[in-house]
């Protein structure tokens, strides 16, 4: 390949440029001796005086290209060698930026050299079309192309692509296009281009390519890569109807200054390509769309238009260019190789190394608690990847191989993770005991109140009366039964157990109702927690706790032994509760006495009794009420059971590192080990250096375990570890197996994945269709659950913004709401994949999960219990959907106060999967006045009032007015907060007119959109599944996988199926 | 304790006394690292620079100053440098020219959001960062990033990630507390096996990059150009993990005694660490616990202020203890004399305040900058053209902070030219 150059010109970078584009922008002083080159990406930067022969002699040599032939017409004449770069200016940064957006592909390599070697030189002229020499994919494309360009004959115009009918380059029309208006779908030819002046153009094409033809090269290039590059070219082609749109527009208010006979500031117009590939003819439409929204151009002392056509000029342009910067992501539809990310990599770590445990599943990162309320907040997790960073992101994404970066930082971190997983997996010490350890009679020591004095007139079993306390609420460890000691220190090894509970149940119907309010209709729940009892045992002050499962028991005494298995760390302990016991506040044996044995009834002894006395009054009644028989509701545990289940010693983890024996040769073990780490087949000579690494090493004296456990890391740090590679093609079967894997697990592929690659066997899609089915019964799946909702409704931004401790909304902190509101939206998506459930439910339904923290302070209502998430039927209109969930809504605000502008913006991105275009540069937040009698409505319909800003905000705003009726954790509110006290007005008019009341109203219009929410969500699972941004060239397969869904009437899981058999996965 | 009296001991043994906090200890000359003797007896100073910010910007009517000039009345926040007028230059109007609010804070730095960072040849990496690399192993730590209540978000590596800090205790023990033999031995064990660990991965690697397509090599070459490098780092820091840290006769100090406290430890500590040469850039964000300044109430919603009266006079208690910490900082550092350039540490500290978001609403337009001390020439109010077209790049001054820091470079970021205006001192 020949080389290619990156420069810096004026702070910006530009390129990259062959060696011929370079001189010639050296040649132009468009690139000066001082500004900084850099060649073939090594972003090792010089001035380019460095450069031998861009300056000096050897380009005086050529014909010089400022002295057109007579024959070139005047509009094409290329501007002085010392003419300013036109497009060049300084304050608009930001956008200028994005505007020359690099990216890699090929295609857009050349389009960017080609388009910014020629406007460097010839200014914005139609040139820039013209760069195209002859070819044979022509012949396709030129109808989009017609209409759109200055006048040229068609034998000269570029080329889209080869099927105008699928074209990928054709801009979708505008997204925000209301109902019925549609662009013509074949514009008229010409139509523009018919009173151009820019007639001779295709002449000027030709003394350009000369020019810069004959100019000296730095080094000789190879002819045949310029053909590659322009066979490989797709020009960005806007769409014609809008564009149309827009140069009328311009033609009228425009080109008088910036025309083929005035150029203000050296800027021209009239013929400005349309070929938004080229970051400087994007640059320029970009420059003259601030310029229209601002209200800076045309100048005051012009005839202005009219408000209502700029908006309308301004809001086409604006998303032709939106569309156009999207696209300038473009891989090329194809994955690049992608780091693991810090989910990925732990999971990965865990499967591989045969773990598990409570920091090895569910969030990756930092799990940051205040744990003393000081404010100060620690790291708690112990997880492998606890330190790392979160990983880049973009769209809500972070498996996007270009944006997922690797620096010496974090591979410091991976060999860190690398080293502490392989010590989890290590077990040198003695076979610990499996012996169950069964727990029988009392097995609390302590506790508070009722319970704990009832054991002496009980004597073989634990009593449970009342419910346990949720977090925020200090009342010790009342309602939750473990073993003593174990509830104090844990298990005492990490490994899989089976708990065993048995338990009774009585009393669901009881006369003593009006003293102890439980549910008599309803069975018993019981529930498995755990807690690390490094975090203050099992109490409810430990945020560690955790329900691991629910039973249904029916009260009428009949014991039952209820079995769970789970992964338990070393310092965690299980622990039951019941979940809809009743809860009372202070249940006292007199004050039931008081009511029901008033007989047995002594008044408590005053204050000013002697101490024992006193002390001994409640122990008393007690004793008392349970001779005479306790008549409420109770449940007893009898005893627990805690087994390790560890089915060989040393444990597979173990042996899979180090060998059963201990003297197993070197290779017997890495080769098992490489070929799990890299997913695919490996040989004997891939891992030869990794065994020589160990073998090096005992020979140096390092102890066995440590040198394999080197090799080991190193394996582990390796790009065929830490990188996912799609190739070319069609998915190889190993990756399609890791594909997959990573789809729906977030970890590595299992045996039965791996044997199925090895045989190829995956590659059939009933057999796919059968692992989809398998995989998503799995454990591992609940990690595509969360990870997915996280990056679909964005709740990985939930815990960026969260309301401050010291603030309003302190509960959301003392209740640990963040983790409750998160698993109301995963068990619901969990509940629409499991049941195959509409895409609809998530618009809109008439039920939610919620426990008892989510039903009393998001939901306002009291017949909810307990920790455990449960199918509840709303009660309530105004809830219902993904769009209502607590953590949406808490997600979509920023802790303080709520932006119908940011949850509008959230409605277009994830539900209806449209981005709406970034804000114009420079375009500073309104400073609100929270004094004054403003509500947000009316500040931002000041904000609309503003042409520049109202194109997009009449679009995004009323979709977030709806919202308003939800505070910033997604509390139900009638007013706002403050002095005034403002009364909160749901109502909206959508861009299209019609009129939204409310939150109820507003759903039902989302459902009329179910279309677009299944698009948006395939979109976004494909993107998630492939590791790479979906580009206009997949709209038509997206489209037909949601037709063909809808045909079927199919539901969450079917979809899943044709993403995965979808050619957009199958292939890279 | 008693203090010592004689001036004489006071300065040999580096005494820094201030706001109930007293940490003495001895600068020994045999301390300072070889790099910067070097550097003194080449008559190039040697410089540092210590970044104060705050993430939720500053009420602006009461931090930029009406007029410009060095006679303009000082506004109501930056009372505490009144002392020091003569050493601090604020200025009007700058900023990064970009909008993102909230994602603005950690641009203060760079001027480069995240998504634009693979335009610049040094992508977003922050000044403190980009001025490590010029220290290189000079110092034990080439840069330290710091917090008080607040999350650091403004140190930023070459690569876009984000350096953790470390508060109060993370940094007096860093400083001070020499770790076990057992512990150093462990460490160096660890950086070889890491290196020979590397090594082999290197040479597996480059086996693979045949088989890759141009945007895989791309990543590759990321991936390799990590893998050196972190060999790289491994060996520049080995020789300091022998190397003795300077003794401190002080028991770590308290943290948790409020933000206006704590910031006051973290400058003293600060103040060590330039005196002792332990490192040379320092990047510090302070916010607020609750219960500060006798406020009750959150960072956050008193910056949402919407001009409410409270929520105002918050911020400005808030902004006002933090320009005190600077100050206080100027304080401690004017009356130390610099062991590697004669003179006081304050002349050779470049102490620079600010956010890269203006105001809690979310503007990023006019950003709250203040220079202090670094030998440039102080004491006006600056105001730069407000007028769209002929605005300042924040990342100018920048630029001059980092050329007067040493490195030879004419571009930062999106900088277009050094700070015209800010002019060093003669030497």
């Amino acid at each position: 390949m020949a080389e290619q150059w990156l420069v810096i010109v004026r702070g910006k970078q530009r390129g990259p440029f062959s060696s011929r584009q370079l001189r010639s922008l050296a040649r132009h002083d468009q690139l000066g001796p001082g500004d900084l080159v850099s060649r073939d990406g090594s972003l090792r930067w010089v001035p380019a005086s460095k450069v031998r022969g861009l300056f000096g002699a050897p380009a005086d040599k050529s014909a010089d290209p400022q002295t057109p032939p007579a024959s070139h017409p005047p509009e094409a004449s290329l501007p002085a060698a010392d003419g300013p770069l036109p497009l060049v200016v300084e304050r608009s940064t930001a956008m200028r930026i994005q505007g020359v957006k690099r990216s890699w592909s090929p295609a857009r390599v050349f389009a960017f050299a080609a388009g910014c070697a020629v406007v460097a030189i010839a200014g914005i002229a139609a040139l820039v079309l013209m760069r195209e020499p002859p070819s044979d994919r022509r012949a396709s494309g030129q109808r989009e192309m017609a209409a759109l360009k200055p006048a040229a004959p068609a034998a000269d115009r570029p080329v889209a692509d080869a099927s105008p009918a699928a074209s990928p380059d054709v801009v979708q029309a505008d997204p925000f296009a209301e109902p019925g208006h549609t662009p013509p779908a074949e514009p008229p030819v010409n139509e523009v281009a018919a009173d151009d002046p820019a007639a001779g153009e295709p002449e000027a094409i030709d003394d350009f390519q000369d020019a810069v033809a004959s100019a000296a090269e730095l080094e000789p290039e190879p002819d045949p890569e310029p053909e590659e590059a322009h066979a490989s070219r797709t020009p960005i082609i806007a769409n014609a109807a809008a564009m149309r749109h827009v140069q009328t527009f311009m033609k009228r208010h425009c080109h008088d200054c910036h025309g083929p006979d005035t150029q203000e500031n050296g800027i021209r117009l009239d013929n400005l390509s349309t070929d938004l590939a080229d970051p400087l003819v994007l640059a320029t439409w970009q420059d003259a769309l601030d310029q229209i929204n601002k209200g800076e151009m045309p100048p005051q002392d012009e005839p202005r238009p009219a408000d209502a056509d700029v908006e309308k000029v301004a809001t086409a342009l604006g998303s032709i260019l939106a569309d156009a910067y999207a696209r300038q992501q473009t891989s090329d539809r194809k994955a690049i190789v992608r780091r693991l990310n810090r989910s990925e990599l732990r999971n990965t770590l865990r499967d591989l190394l045969h773990l598990d445990g409570p920091d090895l599943r569910g969030p990756a990162g930092p799990r940051l608690e205040d744990i003393n309320g000081d404010g100060n907040l620690v790291n708690t997790s112990r997880g492998p990847v606890r330190e790392f960073p979160a990983d880049e992101e973009i769209h809500g994404f972070d498996t996007i191989g270009q944006n997922l970066v690797m620096s010496d930082f974090l591979l410091k971190l991976v060999l860190g993770a690398a080293e502490e997983a392989l010590k989890m997996a290590t077990f040198e010490g003695p076979k610990p005991s499996v012996e169950p350890r069964k727990f029988n009679g009392h097995l609390r020591r302590d506790g508070p109140g009722l319970e704990a004095l009832a054991r002496a007139s009980n004597p073989d079993f634990e009593l449970i009366l009342q419910r346990y306390r949720e977090p925020g609420a200090a009342a010790g460890i009342l309602g939750r039964v473990a073993p003593h000691d174990i509830g104090h220190g844990g298990v005492g090894f990490s490994g899989r157990y089976r708990i065993t509970i048995d338990v009774s149940a009585h009393n669901q119907k009881h006369p003593w109702g009006e003293m102890i309010r439980s549910h008599q209709d309803e069975p018993m729940l019981v529930g498995l927690h755990t807690a690390d009892t490094r975090r203050g045992a099992y109490g409810d002050g430990n945020p560690t706790c955790r329900q691991l499962k629910q039973w249904e028991i029916p009260g009428d005494g009949t014991r039952h032994m209820l079995v769970h298995e789970a992964w338990f760390d070393d310092k965690w302990t299980p622990w039951v509760g019941w979940e809809n016991a009743p809860f009372d506040g202070e249940l006292l044996a007199s004050r039931l006495i008081e009511k029901y044995y008033p007989d047995l009834f002594t008044p408590r002894p005053k204050d000013d009794a002697p101490e024992k006395e006193r002390q001994d009054y409640e122990p008393a009644m007690v004793k008392k009420l349970f001779e005479r028989g306790y008549l409420g509701p109770q449940l007893r545990i009898h005893g627990m059971t805690i087994e390790l289940l560890l089915d060989a010693w040393p444990p597979q983890s173990h042996v899979a590192l180090y060998g059963q024996s201990g003297s197993e040769p070197p290779e017997s073990l890495i080769l098992p080990f490489a070929r799990r780490a890299y997913r695919e087949p490996v040989t004997a000579a891939q891992i030869e250096p990794y065994v020589r690494f160990v073998e090096s090493n005992i020979t140096a004296g390092v102890p066995r375990p440590d040198a394999l456990r080197a090799a080991y890391s190193a394996i582990l740090a390796s790009p065929r570890f830490l990188y996912v590679d799609g190739g070319e093609g069609r998915l190889s079967p190993h990756r399609l197996a890791e594909r997959l894997a990573y789809f729906l697990w977030s970890s590595m592929p299992d045996e039965e994945l791996s044997k199925l690659a090895d045989s190829g066997g995956i590659t059939d899609p009933e057999v796919l269709r059968g692992q989809v089915d398998r995989m998503l019964a799995h454990e591992n799946a609940g990690e595509f659950v969360e990870r997915f909702v996280d990056r679909w409704l964005r709740l990985d931004k939930l815990g960026k913004m969260p309301p401050e401790m010291s603030g309003p909304f302190r509960w959301y902190w003392d209740r640990q709401m963040e983790s409750e509101m998160r698993l109301e939206t995963y068990t619901y998506f969990a509940d629409v994949l499991a049941r195959n459930g509409p895409i609809r439910d998530f618009i809109d339904s008439d039920y939610s999960f919620m426990n008892e923290r989510m039903a009393t302070i998001v939901y306002d209502r009291r017949d909810v219990w307990g920790n455990g998430f449960r199918k509840v039927k709303l009660t309530d209109s105004r809830r219902g959907g993904v769009l209502t969930h607590a953590s949406v809504l808490t997600a979509t605000a920023n802790g303080v106060d709520t932006s119908p502008v940011v949850r509008g913006v959230w409605v277009l991105e994830s539900l209806l999967g449209t981005t709406p275009p970034p804000p114009p540069p420079n375009v500073q937040p309104l400073p609100p006045d929270l004094r004054g009698a403003l509500t947000i409505r009316e500040q931002l319909a000041k904000h609309r009032a503003d042409t520049a800003c109202a194109a997009c905000h009449r679009k995004i705003d009323p979709l977030g007015f709806a919202l308003e009726n939800f505070n910033a954790v997604g509390v139900w509110r009638t007013n706002y907060p403050g002095e005034k006290n403002l009364p909160v007005d749901p109502s909206a008019t959508m861009a299209n007119g019609r009129q939204v009341p409310d939150i109820t109203a507003f759903r039902r219009m989302l459902l009329e959109r179910e279309d677009e929410v299944t698009r948006s969500l395939c979109e976004k699972l494909l993107t998630y599944g492939t590791g790479r941004l979906m580009e206009p060239g997949d709209r038509g397969e997206i489209d037909s996988l949601v037709a063909r869904l809808k045909k079927r009437n199919g539901g969450l899981r079917d979809l899943i199926e044709l993403v995965v058999l979808s050619p957009v996965f199958l292939e890279n | 304790m008693s203090a010592p009296r004689e001036q004489f001991r006071t300065t040999r043994r580096g005494l820094l006394r201030a706001g109930g906090v007293c940490l003495a200890l001895p600068v020994f000359e045999s301390l300072l690292p070889r790099a910067a003797r070097a550097a003194a007896s080449s008559g190039k100073p040697t410089k540092r620079i210590v970044v104060s910010s705050n993430n939720y910007g500053c009420y602006k009517h009461a931090f930029f100053p009406k007029t410009a000039g060095p006679d303009y009345e000082l506004p109501e926040t930056l009372l505490p440098l009144e002392p020091h007028r003569k050493d601090f230059t604020v200025f009007s109007h700058l900023d990064h020219g970009i909008g993102g609010g909230h994602k603005c804070v950690p641009t203060m730095l760079n001027g480069v959001l995240p998504h634009l960072a693979p335009q610049f040849p040094d992508g977003n990496i922050s000044l403190d960062q980009k001025a490590a690399e010029f220290v290189g192993s000079a110092t034990r730590y080439p840069s330290m990033a710091l917090s008080v209540n607040e999350a650091n978000l403004i140190s930023i590596t070459r690569t876009g990630v984000q350096v953790p800090a470390v508060d109060i205790h993370g940094m007096y023990r860093a400083l001070f507390l020499e770790e076990p033999a057992e512990v150093r031995n462990r460490l160096k064990q660890k950086g070889d096996l890491h290196c020979s660990i590397l090594d082999v991965v290197l040479d597996q690697a480059k086996g693979v990059k045949g088989d890759l397509g141009s945007h895989d090599k791309r990543k590759f070459d990321e991936y390799l150009d990590s893998v050196r490098s972190l060999e790289k780092k491994i060996v520049q820091q080995k020789p300091w993990i022998d190397q003795p840290k300077p003794k401190c006769d002080r028991p770590e100090p308290p943290q948790g005694k409020g933000t206006e406290a704590d910031l006051k430890t973290m400058m003293e500590l600060v103040a060590l660490a330039i005196q002792t040469d332990s490192s040379r850039i320092f990047t510090l964000a302070s916010g607020y616990a609750g219960g500060d300044y006798g406020l009750s109430g959150g960072y956050h919603d008193f910056s949402h202020h919407g001009e409410r009266e409270y929520q105002v006079k918050a911020v400005k208690a808030i902004e006002r203890g933090q320009i005190a910490a600077v100050a206080h900082l100027v304080e401690l550092l004017k009356s130390q004399p610099d062991p590697i350039n004669g003179g006081t540490l304050f002349d050779h500290t470049m102490i620079l305040f600010g956010c890269g978001m203006a105001e809690g609403h979310h503007t990023t337009k006019d950003l709250p900058l203040l220079l202090a001390g670094g030998g440039f020439r102080h004491g006006e109010s600056r105001i730069y053209p407000e007028e769209e077209g002929k605005r300042v790049m924040a990342a100018n001054l920048l630029l001059s902070m980092l050329q007067n820091f040493g490195l030879e470079i004419d571009r930062f970021g999106t900088s277009t030219g050094t700070l015209t205006g800010l002019e060093p001192l003669p030497s």
